[in-house]
């Protein structure tokens, strides 16, 4: 029996990328859901393809790309969703991927699919080593063996969503997800992509990243 | 009177007179409008006369009055950053919620 994968692109300010993203994205699920997450610009008219297969949900404020993915993924589960795969609004995944991707997750009998960005452009130093660290802290406080937890690009079983229940609204609500994973026992796996970089001034930066370090200490005392 | 008490003096005047501004644009309840008052009026008056705290100084073992001051200052402080991040916890939640709501309702309507 086929799935049903539904695609959750959370965007901010995303104009210029997302109607290449949707597009594509498209051709590889059956369902596409933006969440334009307050942005000034023309994000969520540009997303909208005058397709049945994409929605636009709109956020009236800004609230955070952990706010945004659970917004979609609620809204992915009200469509009957089986795999949610979350991709970035910013064009950095490539979404031909996600065929594959989700046969691998089938094969291999995994809950969540994350990705690894491995070859393709180079990733900035500071986030290579910021990476690195806190695949390290995951990994011994979570029990979360994980080579880029950073990376947006995860395939979900719908059913397991639950479990792993986010709370934080903004940018980290990405890794406390990845860091319940490791701590619920979910069935998990990899999937090696090729590194985009579009914009190496986007994303998050080193003061994310010591403020990420910091709440992984309070998770692991509080979760 | 020295620099420091004329000053505590009009700081706290000035909020008293805010405080009655802020009830009669409707801002503040009657309630709200006592609470700060009262707390402004013993702010001046402990500015005006240091020394009519000296018994409870004494009470809590402390050798200054400054001392009492700069302690409750701290406590103050301390209570007030908890309420406010508690406040502002779930105001953020129901942002979040409302916000989500109005979203989800769209996918309603298809």
């Amino acid at each position: 029996m086929s799935k049903m994968v539904v695609v959750v692109v959370p965007a901010h300010n995303e104009e210029s990328n997302i109607r290449k993203v949707v597009e594509e994205s498209s051709k590889h699920a059956d369902r596409v859901i933006v969440i334009d997450d307050g942005s000034a610009d023309r994000t969520s008219e540009e997303a909208q393809l005058g397709s049945r297969k994409v929605i636009v949900l709109r956020h009236r404020v800004n609230l955070g790309k952990g706010a945004a993915l659970k917004t979609g993924c609620q809204a992915a589960v009200a469509l009957a969703a089986d795999i949610i795969v979350t991709i970035d609004g910013d064009g950095q995944h490539p979404v031909e991927h996600i065929p594959l991707m989700v046969k691998e997750m089938m094969a291999n009998n995994w809950q969540v699919v994350f990705s690894v960005r491995q070859g393709g452009d180079r990733m900035p130093l500071v986030r290579l080593w910021g990476n690195y660290f806190l695949n390290l802290v995951a990994r011994n406080f979570f029990n979360l063996k994980l080579r880029d937890m950073w990376c947006g690009f995860r395939a979900i079983r719908a059913d397991v969503l639950p479990v792993i229940d986010w709370q934080n609204s903004d940018y980290s609500g990405e890794i406390q997800m990845a860091l319940m994973v490791g701590r619920s026992g979910l069935a998990y796996g990899e999937y090696i992509i090729p590194t985009v970089y579009s914009d190496r001034f986007r994303g998050v930066s080193i003061f994310h990243g010591l403020k990420l370090l910091a709440q992984m200490v309070i998770w692991r005392i509080i979760i | 009177m020295i620099g420091v008490q004329l000053l505590g003096m009009v700081v706290g005047l000035a909020a008293i007179h805010l405080t009655y501004l802020y009830y009669r644009r409707a801002q503040f309840t009657k309630r709200e409008l006592y609470f700060w008052v009262i707390l402004w009026v013993i702010f001046v008056f402990v500015s005006v006369f240091p020394k009519s705290i000296w018994p409870v100084v004494d009470y809590l073992g402390l050798s200054r009055p400054m001392d009492f001051i700069m302690i409750a200052a701290f406590i103050v402080l301390f209570a007030l950053t908890f309420v406010n991040y508690v406040v502002n916890q779930r105001q953020g939640r129901k942002l979040e919620k409302l916000v989500r709501e109005q979203a989800l309702k769209d996918l309603d309507k298809r």
